[in-house]
């Protein structure tokens, strides 16, 4: 998951202050495009005879905040001031996952095997598998001292 | 929070005689409140219809994310065996030496 493929509006159209609201709205339709079967479907590929069409995983997550305050001084006046803030962050990945290749032999998927991130999870598990395994030896040769200290 | 599990047809694609229909499953997570959410759009399976009306299914799998599940799974069911030994070992009465 690597490859960015949405594209926000860009920061001048957020930069005006009496338009925060459209700005959140341009930013949730953007979001909310990436639930559709064409994010996932890339354009068909014409090949002389052949048909390509990718498909990847489209994984997009998006968050928002706000909060605001009204400032009271040593009267209790309420007006004496105030202020409010937002923020918001997100994020999106796309991973080839396979291709369909139609040709006059007929239809076939070519899975996209990603070897970096198989080996990644492989050695990860035998990290994990070896760590284990070492601490249960060690567990064990210090229960054994303890016999024989007994 | 609010959980949507979607599976939507794209637009068909034409391939000679073989018309493609793509299809993809859409999980939607929504933060309550609506201050953001997740979006996990990936490919399940292309619909293949001939002119004759015949149709056929052909799953799409993602081999890295299989691969990346057998060993994480492997790997979490290693270690509840191994607790389990361990558990075992801890609460077997050990034997007394007499001489």
């Amino acid at each position: 998951m690597t490859d960015e493929t949405i594209s926000l509006p860009a920061v001048e159209e957020f930069t005006n202050p009496g338009q925060p609201v459209e700005a959140v709205q341009d930013i949730m339709e953007v979001f909310l495009d990436t639930a559709s079967v064409e994010r996932v479907y890339g354009e068909p590929i014409q090949q002389g005879d052949t048909l390509i069409i990718p498909a990847a995983e489209v994984l997009t997550g998006l968050g928002f905040g706000l909060g605001g305050g009204i400032g009271i001084d040593d009267q209790g006046n309420t007006n004496s001031g105030g202020g409010g803030g937002g923020g918001g962050g997100g994020r999106s990945f796309a991973r080839p996952v396979a291709a369909i290749i139609a040709s006059p032999n007929g239809v076939r998927i070519e899975p996209v095997v990603d070897v970096t991130k198989i080996a990644l999870a492989m050695f990860t598990a035998a990290g994990f598998m070896a760590g284990m395994c070492l601490r249960m030896m060690s567990r064990r040769r210090t229960m054994k001292l303890d016999e024989c200290a007994e | 929070m609010f959980v949507q599990v979607k599976t939507k047809a794209g637009a068909p694609v034409r391939a000679g005689e073989i018309s493609i229909t793509p299809v993809a499953r859409i999980l939607c997570l929504q933060l309550p409140g609506s201050v953001g959410g997740l979006i996990w759009n990936h490919p399940t399976a292309v619909v293949l219809r001939t002119k004759d009306g015949e149709e056929k299914v052909l799953p799409i799998r993602d081999i890295t994310r299989q691969a990346q599940l057998a060993f994480l799974g492997v790997t979490a069911g290693l270690l509840v065996v191994a607790w389990l030994m361990h558990r075992k070992n801890k609460t077997t009465p050990k034997k007394e030496i007499t001489r």
